[in-house]
């Protein structure tokens, strides 16, 4: 896969409000720079996302943007927004650890 | 006093609202607030009273057809409980109730309310376990009323029975408790039922009805305005002989205005006060939903104002109940006029969330939107920064109620206008999606959408998710007996702890012992008497024995010459307790009482029975006078006897007589009993010439204390100071029982109101540093003021303390004296410094306690009845224990009755307390109505509760009414090992669990000393020690026993360190606290083991100073290790120490012989060590048998390889064999050569001393020795090469066998085994067993039929026929 050998660049966002899904924090974190990735995991019982997600910038820079501003409201709500820590197991990950292995 | 009253009723504490505190609320017990009635008072705002609020009936259905079912099946169902239940499903239910009252409880105070879901997985739980205990089926019960605001009545009745049916389908028993619960829950959910017929279903169930059921069942037809129902009822009642109270005058207020007469409803305050009850809040709240429900505004405002007038004050719940029935009754528009007389007091924002759900349930949404616009202190949630939300709990209940849409959305443009929510829609929508609720979804975006407001994709998604699984919850799931002597015993104690007269008591005391009616069959008198004296020190308080020390001397003295005796348990009993009462010098008044017939076998007797010791001393101490052989010894003995025994004169003549033969330790005894004598003068003589004698000798710190008491006691002021300076200049050790006497000193001098002395005393002692300023020790000061009726300096002195020391002792006293007294301009000045220095909530505390004390219930009640006042557990718990101590009844239900509505006061707590004096009074009849009031209060017991009450009634030929919970002790053990292995299914449950007891654990002392102990048992020292560090960085104070342990294990393990710290807690944390003996011999091994043979003289020296008996193991160990350091002198003091132990310990007396042997050679003085040891087996009273063994010094020395000892110790030996035929030494040395294996050394001496050939004893037990090891069977084989014959082989082939087996050798054992049927030697069954197991471990199948019993059993077999032929040679297994 492409970004496979290629680092990432991630922001790891919560406090989501349930009314903003994938298109508006792709479309608001794209101010930064560009958005790569935009995972927000949803679940699957009630339909509503989990509250986080994750946005991958193509750059250092993209990334060191989004953490330099403060606060991120958006529609009224404040966004919590740090460099991500953990590498997210999700589906896409794992699949990028079988491929390369 | 009116005025400090009405000062401390207007103190408003900080406002903090109820959701803010829920984070830091760590101090009360958590259970409490559950337990506190919350359910049923504190939680709701609406129904929660014995009052019938306001709605009229929604839909009348008589009782059901169900509930015909419900009540049928009662007496048959109890089988499955009694007989199948297992213990682990009991536990586990016990821990389940627990956890499921952990549960509804943090909901009710976090919410005042519990949802539907939670109760309804609480009810899961319980089903799925099976057997519910009586308890669970009571706390679902309660909370199926107006705890679930948000659930219509309706559904909240038909959730009670479906849960009553469930429940007791799965084998719960119901008693009137029960009963009573649903009757509440009918009350609160409106539910029209006839109560003639719940009455003939309690009968048909063999349930009594009780004064609660009637109360609830007059409210019900009060509800309904039937009056004349309610009169049937109350008939009844009086017929019956019940109180009459303040409820049901409150439920006809209801009825008559039900029933449309005003007059009379209004009339019934009349009627109360002419009872004698004083009309409550409750009453008025009656009056005034009345009021309410014609919409009468004008008789409410007068109502309120009259209640203003009088001692009662309504509370904003109150108030809440009167909008309820505005509301209901369609009076809505005067709901603003009540809402805003509220003062918004603590709680009101969880209350008043309460009233408006169950207005938007029973379709009162447009009051409750009223009501919510009032929420005062909802502004500061919006502190956070994001937009306002608020309302959601108002928006989503709508939602869930299925309101009109537009009715919603107007109150979502009303909350978004006036600025409360800034997405009011969004989070409808949001509610509507997370219920699934599609149509009005779909309505709120078009709504959504007409504003402008994006409608995005992901909106849909909760709706397109499959509805999650079927949301229906079905569910799978005599009288008194003639004498009683405990009733007796106690009320005597109770007289013998107050009485001063000796002579009756005296009497008495004679009179148990001698008469018959109190000796029960078997037991016999003089265990009733015993009995009664360990019970009588038992509840005498650490401060009364020390109060009354003489008067107990001459009660036992009287005894004694009365020839009462008591056996010598009961003798170690009291012992014990004087011990940690701090009065050891009672002890030897009551081992006189001790029966002299009796074996003292004590196994740390350490009171010597005297008789005849005296004049076997004088005539030791004469003879050795007249040889001039030295007496200092003996007279020191004789001398202390004589103290022992109070005999000051003979003591005080012996030393004129031997002046030159005394040592420091006499004098010191001599100077004590002169103190005891108040002969303060030759007590200072006998100081003086000892420091001549000896000036580096000082006394001990219990000598220099004597001396202050008696100086003081005499008045002797300045010298009795100059003494506390001496002991600071010497640098006497102050020990915690040195800091007990100190207080004993000052406490004497304030009993006498002797203010100057007390106050000079304590200074200086707390200038010198002699001891820290604590409560206790400042206490006198404040004692001595009162003492003398000077309240004034009292106060005083009490504020002196608390500036100079932060101590502010007898503050309860100084209070009470000054309300009896009636000085308002001194109290207001107590409660203005308590309230500087201790907060405001402490000098109310105070006050009411002093109140409470001096009978003065009604300000009592004002006072703990101030708006804010939170429950302190501790607190009340002292006061409580103080009614129990005393006997004060009233006092104490007073005071239950008084914090019924405190704050997270934990009412199951309080009942217990007044269970336990019920019980202390065996006042049955006491104990049922407090059950029956707990009901009223809708408290839900804890099991202790209820086995108490069970006790009580059962211990009095009564009936219990209910179930009694069985007591597990593995509950607790059961506990730590669910937490540690966590069962593998129903894990999300398993998990909460534990944390909700791991939640429980924390800060409870008792919890974190079982763990400590437990830990402790299992040998993980370092872990317990870890843990202890922990609990003293939280500052938890533990009872001795864990740090006991904990020391004891550390010192096991060796951590001598580790220990000493832990004993510096200790002492920190417990004064008083020692070493036991226990613990001190595990030091002296310890320090021994380390080399520190000089550390282990000196703690060993200790233990005998502090009257401790070491353990035999600790003093050989010293003495060994003194031994191989060559320390010869130390033996001797060691054994001079032990000959003076009251008991001797049974230390064989080579021990001592051995070690000097040892020491000697060690020093290269051979010839000194071959004397002392040549003595023992050539002078005739020396040790003889088996005991007389010098094995160990041959071992040590073949061990240390010292060739130069070894020989002249065997030609020693050799000599007594063959000079004096003593072959001990001589087999000892042949069997130590056989040992280190040298078997060539061990020829020789054979050949030269044949005769140890035939030591058929010794060698026959060294055989026996060698068999419990493995791996020696070489030995034994050598020993058969050297000496064929030196016992018969049907000795001989059972100890081989032995070995074999302790080998795992099958093949020698099978070798033998054929030997010994070749040879004819019978096998016994012990021999087959040991082969057959062999085989069985071998995987073979055993060839001749295995004896089927124990080991042990046919060991025990083959002792007892040895027993007769031939004992020495028992078999040992």
């Amino acid at each position: 896969m492409a970004g496979s050998s290629k680092k990432v660049y991630e922001v790891f966002v919560s406090k989501i409000p349930w009314t903003l899904a994938s298109k508006e924090m792709k479309d608001y974190f794209g101010q930064f720079g560009q958005v790569k990735k935009c995972l927000v995991p949803f679940d699957k019982e009630t339909g509503f996302h989990r509250g986080f997600c994750w946005i991958g910038y193509t750059s250092e820079e993209g990334l060191n943007n989004a953490l330099q501003k403060d606060p991120h409201v958006l529609e009224g709500s404040t966004l919590q927004v740090q460099r991500n820590r953990k590498v997210f197991l999700g589906q896409k990950t794992n699949k990028e650890v079988v491929e390369t292995s | 006093m009116a005025a400090l009253l009405r000062s401390a009723r207007l103190l408003k504490f900080s406002p903090s609202g109820f959701l803010q505190r829920t984070g830091t609320n760590r101090n009360g017990p958590q259970l409490s607030r559950l337990y506190s009635g919350a359910i049923g008072g504190k939680g709701s705002g609406v129904c929660s009273r014995q009052i019938v609020p306001g709605p009229y009936s929604v839909h009348r259905c008589v009782w059901p057809y169900a509930g015909v079912r419900h009540y049928a099946m009662v007496t048959e169902q109890r089988g499955p409980h009694t007989d199948e239940s297992s213990l682990g499903v009991r536990s586990k239910q016990a821990q389940q109730f627990d956890w499921a009252l952990a549960k509804l409880d943090s909901s009710v105070r976090r919410t005042g309310r519990i949802t539907k879901t939670l109760l309804l997985r609480i009810f899961h739980d319980i089903c799925r376990t099976g057997y519910p205990s009586g308890n669970q089926a009571l706390l679902l019960l309660r909370s199926c009323g107006s705890l679930l605001p948000e659930m219509p009545l309706a559904e909240r009745t038909e959730l009670a029975h479906r849960i009553w049916d469930k429940l007791q389908e799965l084998g719960a028993s119901y008693d009137a408790s029960h009963y009573n619960a649903l009757l509440k829950v009918y009350l609160q959910n409106e539910f029209k039922f006839s109560p003639t017929e719940f009455l003939a279903k309690m009968e048909a169930a063999g349930v009594q009805p009780n004064r609660v059921t009637f109360q609830r069942l007059i409210a019900a037809y009060c509800h309904d305005g039937d009056i004349e129902g309610a009169s049937t009822i109350l008939g009844f009642m009086k017929s019956k002989d019940l109180p009459i109270t303040e409820a049901v005058f409150n439920s006809l207020v209801t009825g008559h205005a039900r029933a449309g007469d005003m007059e009379s409803s209004e009339s019934i305050l009349q009627v109360m006060k002419g009872a004698g009850i004083e009309p409550g809040p409750d009453t008025y709240v009656a009056l005034l939903n009345a009021y309410a429900e014609r919409g009468d505004m004008d008789k409410i405002k007068q109502t309120l104002e009259a209640v203003e007038n009088t001692d009662t004050s309504l509370m904003d719940r109150d108030l809440m109940q009167v909008v309820f029935s505005l509301s209901k009754a369609g009076h809505q528009q005067h709901v603003p006029e009540i809402v805003e007389r509220m003062r918004h007091e603590r709680g009101y924002v969880p209350d008043a969330m309460n009233l408006c759900l169950s207005l938007i349930t029973q379709g009162q949404e447009d009051t409750a939107f009223t009501v919510l616009k009032t929420f005062p202190t909802l502004q500061q949630e919006t502190q956070s920064g994001d937009s306002p939300t608020l309302g959601n709990f108002f928006l989503r209940h709508c939602v869930n109620m299925d309101k009109p849409v537009d009715k919603v959305a107007r109150y979502c443009k009303e909350l978004q206008d006036s600025s409360y929510h800034a997405t009011p829609l969004q989070f409808t929508l949001y509610c509507c999606l997370e219920a699934k609720k599609t149509a009005t979804a779909v309505e709120v975006m078009k709504m959504m959408k007409e504003q402008g407001q994006p409608i995005r994709p992901h909106y849909f998604w909760p709706l397109l998710t499959q509805h999650a699984k079927d949301q229906n919850t079905t569910v799978s799931a005599p009288s008194f007996p003639a004498l009683d002597l405990s009733t007796f015993r106690g009320s005597l104690i109770q007289g013998f702890r107050r009485s001063d007269d000796l002579e009756s008591m005296a009497k008495i005391t004679e009179l148990l012992y001698k008469d018959e009616r109190f000796s029960q069959g078997a037991t016999g008198s003089a265990e009733a008497v015993s009995y009664f004296l360990y019970n009588l020190m038992d509840s005498m308080t650490e401060a009364e024995v020390q109060a009354q020390e003489d008067k107990l001397r001459q009660y036992f003295n009287q005894l004694k010459s009365m020839g009462i005796i008591i056996p010598g348990n009961i003798y170690r009993g009291i012992r014990n307790l004087l011990d940690s009462y701090h009065v050891p010098e009672l002890i030897k008044d009551v081992i006189a009482l001790v029966d002299s017939q009796e074996p003292l076998n004590f196994s740390d007797n350490r009171v010597v029975i005297l008789d005849g010791k005296v004049l076997a001393l004088e005539s030791r101490l004469a003879e050795l006078k007249a040889d001039s052989k030295p007496v200092g010894a003996t007279l020191k003995q004789l001398i202390l006897t004589l103290c022992a025994e109070e005999k000051l004169d003979r003591a005080l003549e012996l030393k004129k007589q031997h002046e030159a033969d005394m040592v420091a330790g006499s004098y010191a005894a001599l100077i004590h009993l002169c103190c005891r004598h108040d002969n303060v003068e030759e007590a200072l003589n006998l100081k003086r010439e000892l420091s001549r004698k000896d000036s580096s000798v000082s006394l001990d710190s219990s000598k220099y204390v004597a001396l202050v008491k008696v100086l003081t006691k005499q008045g002797r002021l300045e010298e009795a100071v100059d003494m506390l300076k001496e002991m600071k200049e010497k640098e006497v050790v102050v020990r915690d029982t040195t800091v007990t006497l100190l207080f004993h000193v000052l406490n004497a001098a304030a009993m006498k109101g002797d203010v100057v002395a007390v106050r000079r005393l304590q200074d200086t002692i707390f200038t010198l540093g002699l001891a820290t300023p604590t409560a206790n020790l400042c206490s006198p000061l404040v004692s001595a003021h009162l003492e003398t009726k000077d309240l004034g300096g009292a106060l005083e002195a009490a504020m002196e303390c608390q500036k100079q020391y932060g101590q502010l002792p007898r503050i309860h006293d100084v209070i009470c004296g000054l309300v009896e007294r009636g000085d308002t301009e001194l109290l207001q000045k107590a409660m203005d410094f308590v309230s500087q220095e201790r907060g405001e909530m402490t000098m109310l505390y105070d006050l009411f306690f002093a109140f409470m004390q001096t009978g003065r219930h009604r300000e009592a009640r004002k006072i703990i009845e101030t708006p804010g006042l939170r429950a302190r557990p501790g607190r009340l718990q002292w006061y409580a224990e103080k009614c129990i101590n005393g006997n004060q009844m009233e006092s104490l239900e007073s005071m239950v009755d008084m914090t019924a509505k405190l704050f997270e006061c934990d009412r199951d707590e309080l009942y217990h307390y007044v269970l336990r004096l019920c019980k202390d009074t065996n006042d049955w009849r006491k104990a049922e109505a407090t059950w029956t009031k707990m009901q009223e209060e809708n408290v839900i017991p804890r099991e202790r509760t209820l086995r108490i009450l069970a006790d009580i009634l059962k211990s009095n030929g009564q009936e219990v009414p209910f179930e009694v919970p069985e007591v597990w002790y593995e509950q607790a053990a059961d506990r730590e090992a669910q937490s540690e292995t966590k069962p593998e299914g129903s894990k999300g449950k398993a998990t909460k669990s534990a944390s909700t007891q791991a939640a429980t654990a924390e800060n409870n002392p008792a919890d974190y000393q079982f763990r400590l102990l437990t830990l402790c048992k299992k040998g993980k020292a370092k872990e317990a020690y870890d843990m202890l560090k922990d609990i003293e960085r939280k500052g938890v104070t533990l009872g001795p026993a864990p740090y006991d342990s904990l020391i004891r294990a550390l010192l096991a393990e060796g951590s001598m360190e580790n220990a000493m710290v832990v004993k510096e807690i200790a002492v920190g944390r417990i004064p008083g606290f020692k070493l036991n003996d226990i613990a001190n011999s595990l030091l002296i091994i310890t320090q021994v083991k380390r080399g520190l043979a000089k550390d282990g003289m000196s703690t060993l020296k200790s233990m005998l100073q502090g009257d401790q008996v070491p353990s035999k193991l600790s003093v050989t160990r010293l003495v060994q290790s003194l031994g191989s350091h060559g320390d010869v002198q130390g033996i001797q003091e060691v054994e001079v120490l032990m000959k003076g132990l009251g008991t001797p310990l049974n230390l064989s007396s080579m021990v001592f012989l051995n070690n000097t042997a040892m020491a000697h050679i060690k020093n290269g003085d051979l010839d000194s060590a071959v004397e002392g040891l040549e003595a023992v087996y050539t002078q005739g009273d020396g040790p003889q048998g088996p005991a007389a063994s010098m094995a160990f010094v041959f071992r040590k020395v073949l061990e240390e390889n010292n060739g130069a000892a070894l020989d002249k110790l065997s030609a020693m030996a050799e000599r007594l064999a063959n000079h004096f035929s003593s072959y001990r030494a001589a087999s000892d040395l042949f069997l130590q050569l056989l040992e280190a294996n040298m078997v060539e050394d061990a020829k020789f001496m054979l050949a030269r001393c044949n005769a140890v050939a035939e030591q058929k004893e010794i060698l026959v037990s060294y055989m026996s020795r060698l068999a419990q090891k493995p791996g020696q069977v070489g030995k034994i084989k050598t020993l058969m090469t050297l000496i064929p014959d030196f016992t018969e082989k049907e000795t001989l082939y059972p100890y081989l066998m032995k070995c074999y087996g302790v080998d795992n050798d099958l093949v020698s054992a099978k070798a033998l085994y054929q030997q010994m049927q070749t040879e004819g030697v019978e096998a016994d069954e012990l021999c087959l067993k040991r082969l057959a197991v062999l085989y069985r471990n071998a995987g073979e199948t055993v060839p001749f039929t295995e004896p089927p019993e124990t080991f042990k059993f046919y060991a025990e077999k083959l002792k007892e026929k040895s027993k007769g032929s031939h004992p020495s040679t028992a078999v040992e297994e």
